[in-house]
């Protein structure tokens, strides 16, 4: 009977704690992180009877969570993904939004800024339309500044999201080391397999809130339920009952990005490349890669838009008849190329390393950072990584003269001076400040350089047809040497202004027209041009490293005696050439002999070189015959030139402005390009193909003298003069101007035709002229500085037709470079969306099951409810009828 | 499955939430018009938006230049027709002058009209645009291209320089013809020259040097092409020298500012003071400009003399004007022709790119633009389902066992 009322009573209380695990479940209902909870009820041991054991009732075992430990650790995981993606997304839509809105992106501005150009070229001296033009300069420029403002901005953003991240995971993470003590503490206390559940969801939502931050590794000691949580390369967060603690750092590369780093033990230790996943994960990647990556895109095209624009500028004329200058600010002015290269926080002292960086190829430049290190063994050996494909684009040893200078990608780095160290770490940023650092360099509009500094006119008196074209304007200083060229030397002026003049129909020269009425031959001189009828003659060389030699044979004449068959030699040596000639592209030398035999005449020579790639030669021949000596006997002088005997048609006399004319009309000389004039004393020679010039006299006693004129010299003076009595001949060699293409030299190992080494000029005038049509003897075309050209525009058409070039690395206009930008994070932010809604749809998915197995069913707990106090109302029932039994028995013996 | 009470909640409200995000943007584009709102709707296309927009901003630019470029085209064509009026009054002159029963004095009145035609030609010569700018100086339309020298007559200033205007990615009309073109580069009836002081002349005022005319074609026609220089040995004395081979002409002249100086049957003037070592120059020419024939024409009206000879010298230059006048007209007319040429150019160009922005706009619209049938049933879908997730949210949490235990 007191087994019946202690079964009974069993019953009771055990109900009891049903209903109570039950009513804790409802009123849990709405707790984060809640398991619901269970009681698992166990009849109590018999007792033993005769008649077999008998059941004394029911008790509570334990009282239990139901959740699944793998699940949790499933939604860990998609949570951290989803914290990712979700920082990615905000980030990339806000950049997305800014780069593509047209009154924050660039497009507007670039396209108003090219427009006010096509208008000031339609009309270049109108002030308003270069009013306008500065002004959407100065529109693109701060365009330019407020974007990367913004991109920076963002940076710094994310920087202290991070920093709030960061103390946010070391609450959580000592939230986390505490309730392991209290778990610790409680699972001690407690009996086998009874779980202090309440902390055990304490601790499974602190889990989950830190895996939103960052990707954890969790470990559970499962006897004590205790967890250590690693992150990054297994870097301990919270090891048992003792946390680490994150420090928001700054970079020892870019001081102003904020890095993350974890303090074990008092030691410090950065792990920003390690952490992934999380919203610091996400928060990092965008950050560092394509936050990175468009801000330097965007520097690259305030580079290469202030880069071409300027060089184009340069060479312009502005309103004041001035050389363009500088439109943007120079992209290489010392303090920006020392901002390029940043000094690792961490190298060792001494700190004196000075590096500056210049743009010298805007179309080579990448949008990657690159990191030079001093890798050693030696002090001097370094190496430059790109860090954004992690690969080594230059290696080489440092040498101990400052400044040195190596060049990749584009830019050009100079060491200024410092001791450098093996370990020294630098980051080269050459396009991050791009779009921060452009400025406008103009402040007047008639500094605008619309028009070109050069032009060409033909003379009046011009019995030709030919015409010259506008000419086209390359440089104002050399690109090798980054001098001025000594055409622009002097302001407002062309040094020295030129003439082209036509000494045959076929042939030109190019002379220095600073004085109109004595042109003095140019030095290097432009002597003796072929012109090709009808055809496009270009007049100067385009190559910036084009030169010249002008060669001509030994200055002495020897007069040969008669003989059978007399054979006239010019007297020139025998030698043998180098020409060397370099690639530009592959660094490769060919090397190339060319044999020049004793004798050979100019043009003989020049058809031996010509073949040679890079080399130009042309050849002329010049004599000067004076002094025509006519002793009066029977035998009249004579002349016979190559071969052919001069005869004067009488009534003529036979001197020398008549010998001139009967030179020019025969038709033998004139086909080998011999041209004779007289000034009515001597008698000029020239042949315009090199020909030897041989001249022979007849008549008795009769002599002239015959000089080698230097056609390189002011008024063509003699360098040789040599009596040619009667019976006698003499031969006079031609000159050789030889123009090389850049990278070609020549030399030899004898002097006679040419030096050992010749003298090489640069022939680089910063410009050319074509002259085009049918030009004729005497025709003239004056090059000179364009002086009040204000209504020129081939400069703004210049300017303006850079909108369509493919500057930006070569191959993509600004505008199209700034849109493929735009495609990038409008693709980064595309992909952000479709992995942010992807990720949150596992996520539910797993809280959903998570939910399922371990949220509360209010029907359910309705049910047990029911169920419970049906069980308890029995069990009460159990003792009253106990009770009765023990009345009855009791009003037995009554 | 087992099922928890706040995921049937839950699921209610992120369905309704979803729903309702995307019936937002659907109103977004319904009200912006845009089917692509940032580029991350549609990276590719957002990319083309850019592209697109540009294109038209350029293109809107060109049809400007074209415009601009008409309006200049038009300015010189009209001012071209004003020069072909004037030669052509010029030569009725000529022909009224080559009456043999004019007397001096006659001639004299016609040499007066001639002169006031001559300085209408110039002014015409001389247009200037609506911003101030001289038409037909070349590069230099900072200045009259057609000066008056010391002497009286008319020089040309500017130079050859010629300007285009941008009317599309790759094509550039001529916007600009310069004087010297089309009023100098004409060729000469007969053989003639013009004359010029070295710009290194050190006398200051420079002295100068007339235009000069032929006196005996025949003796110059012997001497053609060569070039004449003058050449001061001092202030009161120069040499005569051909220029291309340097034989003296005429040696230590004396000098007298404005006296007639022939040589090789051409005559000119110097005036001024010329110093020591300065030059001048008479360059055989067979081109002569418009201004310089009216020029010669007024002259020889004005020095006309009743001699045999001289009426033989005024018949030739009666002769030689007519066809020199002729040569001018050509010129004008060739000009003009070009100018024709260039202005139908550009109407077509201009049509073409109006075209072409149409077409790019139809490009923009169908990637950009929303389609509103589209949108607007779609919008009407989403607010069916919003409906329905609403009434399902209401029927599926008023389940409750709680409320049927009693």
């Amino acid at each position: 009977m007191a087994d019946l009322i202690n079964i009974g009573i069993s019953g009771l209380k055990t109900h009891q704690v049903g209903l109570s695990v039950t009513g804790n479940n409802v009123a849990n209902i709405n707790t984060p992180g809640y398991s619901r909870q269970e009681a698992t009820f166990v009849d109590k041991p018999g007792e033993r009877t005769g008649s077999g054991y008998l059941g004394q009732g029911a008790t509570v075992d334990a009282i239990r969570r139901i959740t699944s430990s793998f699940v949790l650790e499933q939604q860990r995981s998609d949570t951290t993904v989803y914290g990712e993606r979700e920082a990615i997304l905000s980030q990339a839509s806000a950049v997305d939004n800014l780069l593509a809105s047209p009154s924050t992106g660039l497009t507007p501005s670039l396209s108003r800024f090219f427009e006010s150009i096509q208008g000031a070229s339609e009309d270049p001296t109108s002030i308003p339309q270069r009013q306008l033009l500065l002004t959407q300069a100065e529109g693109l420029v701060s365009r330019f500044q407020s974007l990367a403002s913004r991109l920076e901005g963002m940076v710094s953003t994310i920087n202290q999201q991070l920093k709030a991240d960061i103390s946010e995971v070391n609450a959580l993470a000592k939230g986390l080391a505490e309730t392991n003590l209290a778990i610790t503490l409680a699972s001690s206390a407690a009996g086998i397999g009874q779980e202090p559940n309440q902390l055990l969801d304490e601790r499974d939502e602190l889990l989950r809130k830190l895996s939103e931050y960052v990707q954890l590794n969790v470990s559970e000691d499962t006897s004590s339920g205790v967890v250590s949580v690693y992150i990054g390369k297994g870097e301990p967060l919270v090891l048992g009952t003792t946390a680490s603690e994150l420090q928001a750092i700054q970079n020892p590369e870019d001081g102003r990005l904020t890095d993350v780093a974890i303090v074990t033990n008092g030691v410090q230790q950065n792990i920003t490349d390690s952490l992934t996943g999380g919203g610091i994960g996400g928060a990092l990647s965008f950050r560092n890669g394509d936050l990175s990556g468009a801000i330097n895109e965007i520097g690259r095209i305030a580079i290469t838009l202030a880069d071409t624009v300027n060089k184009q500028h340069a060479i312009g004329m502005d309103l004041d008849g001035n050389l363009g200058g500088q439109f943007f600010g120079d992209i290489n002015s010392e303090a920006l190329a020392r901002s390029r290269v940043i000094s690792n926080s961490e190298n060792a002292p001494p700190i004196d390393q000075r590096i500056s960086l210049d743009i010298v190829d805007t179309s080579q430049l990448t949008i990657d950072n690159y990191e030079l290190l001093f890798s050693g063994p030696n002090n001097n050996d370094f190496s430059i990584v790109n860090s954004t494909t992690d690969t080594e684009v230059y290696r080489s040893v440092l040498s101990n003269v400052f400044p040195s200078r190596i060049e990749v990608d584009g830019f050009q780095l100079t060491f200024e001076q410092g001791t450098f160290k093996t370990g020294d770490r630098f980051t080269i940023y050459p396009t991050r400040t791009g779009a921060t650092d452009i400025s406008q360099e103009i402040s007047r509009v008639e500094e605008i350089a619309l028009a070109s500094p050069v032009r060409a006119v033909g003379s009046f008196g011009n019995s030709g047809s030919a015409k010259i074209s506008l000419g086209e304007m390359l440089d104002v200083s050399s690109p090798i040497t980054n001098q001025t060229l000594p055409e622009f030397a002097v302001r407002g002026e062309l040094t020295p202004p030129l003439l082209v003049r036509f000494v045959s129909d076929n042939y030109y020269e190019v002379l220095n027209n600073s004085d109109p009425s004595n042109p003095e031959p140019l030095v290097p001189p432009i002597n003796n041009q072929l012109f090709v009828q009808g055809a496009k003659n270009a007049l100067f060389s385009d190559d910036p490293g084009s030169t010249i030699i002008s060669a001509t044979g030994p200055a002495t004449l020897a007069v040969n005696a008669p003989s059978v068959g007399p054979t006239y030699n010019n007297g020139y040596g025998a030698q043998t050439l180098t020409i060397q000639s370099r690639d530009s592209d592959t660094g490769i030398v060919s090397v190339q002999n060319v044999n020049i035999a004793a004798n050979a005449s100019a043009k003989d020579i020049a058809a031996s070189m010509n073949p040679t790639e890079g080399v130009t030669v042309t050849a002329y021949t010049q004599v000067r015959i004076s002094n025509l000596v006519d002793d009066g006997d029977p035998t009249p002088l004579g002349l016979v030139i190559n071969g052919e005997a001069i005869a004067v048609t009488p009534p003529a006399l036979y001197e020398p402005t008549e010998i001139a004319k009967a030179i020019n009309d025969n038709s033998v000389l004139q086909s080998i390009g011999m041209y004779a004039s007289s000034d009515g004393n001597s008698i000029e020679l020239r042949s315009f193909t090199g020909d030897d010039i041989v001249v022979e006299v007849t008549g008795v006693g009769d002599s002239v003298d015959v000089s080698r004129v230097d056609p390189y010299s002011a008024g063509n003076p003699t360098v040789a003069t040599q009596t040619v009595n009667a019976g006698q001949g003499l031969a006079v060699g031609g000159s050789l101007d030889v123009r090389l293409a850049d990278g070609v030299n020549i030399s030899s190992t004898t002097a006679t035709v040419f030096e050992q080494t010749p003298i090489t000029t640069s022939t680089y005038r910063g410009f050319t002229f074509d002259i085009e049509g049918i030009a004729a003897r005497g025709d003239e075309f004056i090059i000179e500085y364009n002086t009040d050209g204000v209504s020129d525009n081939r400069n703004a058409l210049a300017m303006a037709a850079l909108e369509f070039k493919s500057s930006v690395n070569g191959s993509a206009s600004y505008s199209e470079s700034y849109a493929q930008t735009v495609e990038k994070i409008g693709t980064v932010t595309n992909r952000a969306r479709l992995e942010s809604e992807s990720a949150k749809a596992l996520l539910d998915q797993t809280t959903g099951l998570r939910d399922s197995i371990a949220a509360v069913n209010l029907d359910e707990e309705a049910g047990k409810l029911v169920q419970f106090q049906a069980a308890y109302n029995a069990s009460a029932q159990v003792v009253s009828v106990a009770r009765d039994l023990f009345d009855t028995l009791l009003n037995a013996f009554r | 499955m087992r099922i928890s009470t706040i995921q049937v909640y839950e699921r209610a409200i992120s369905s309704i939430q979803d729903v309702t995000a995307q019936q937002q943007k659907t109103q977004e584009q319904l009200a912006s018009g845009k089917r692509v709102l940032t580029p991350a709707d549609d990276p590719v296309a957002s990319t083309r938006i850019l592209e697109l927009n540009q294109e038209i901003a350029v293109n809107v630019q060109f049809q400007r230049n074209v415009e601009l470029a008409e309006g200049r085209l038009t300015l010189q064509e009209d001012r071209l027709g004003g020069v072909n009026d004037a030669i052509d009054r010029i030569r009725e002159l000529v022909i009224q002058s080559g009456n043999g029963a004019l007397s001096k004095d006659d001639l004299g009145f016609i040499a007066t009209e001639v002169e006031e035609r001559l300085g209408q030609l110039a002014g015409l010569m001389n247009a200037r645009d609506a911003s101030g700018e001289y038409v037909f100086s070349g590069f230099q339309g900072g200045s009259e291209p057609f000066q008056k020298d010391d002497s009286g007559s008319y020089r040309y200033q500017g130079d050859e320089g010629v300007r285009f205007v941008q009317v599309d990615a790759s094509v550039k009309v001529q916007s600009t013809v310069n004087g010297k073109e089309v009023f100098e580069d004409m060729p000469s009836y007969l053989n003639t020259f013009y004359t010029q002081a070295s710009s290194s002349n050190q006398s200051d005022p420079p002295a100068t040097i007339s235009v000069g005319q032929v006196l005996d074609q025949a003796v110059y026609d012997a001497f053609y092409p060569e070039d004449i220089v003058v050449e001061f040995n001092s202030p009161s004395d120069f040499d005569i020298r051909e220029k291309s081979s340097g034989l003296i002409i005429q040696a230590n002249v004396a000098y007298a500012p404005n006296q007639p100086i022939v040589a090789k049957g051409v005559q000119f003037e110097i005036s001024g003071t010329p110093l020591a070592g300065d030059t001048f120059s008479v360059q055989s020419s067979e081109k002569q400009g418009l201004l310089r024939t009216v020029e010669r024409f007024a002259y020889g009206l004005r020095n006309f003399s009743e001699t045999p000879q001289g009426r033989d010298s005024f018949e030739n230059l009666l002769e030689g004007t007519i066809a020199n006048l002729d040569f001018a007209t050509t010129s004008v007319l060739e000009a003009r022709g070009q100018i024709g040429t260039r202005l139908n150019a550009l109407e077509t160009g201009g049509e073409q790119l109006k075209d072409a922005e149409l077409l790019t706009m139809e490009v923009l619209s169908k990637l950009e633009s929303v389609d509103y049938a589209e949108a607007v049933s779609l919008l009407s879908l989403q607010q069916f389902s919003l409906d329905a997730a609403y009434s399902s949210f209401s029927r599926i949490t008023s389940l409750s066992l709680f409320d049927r235990i009693r």
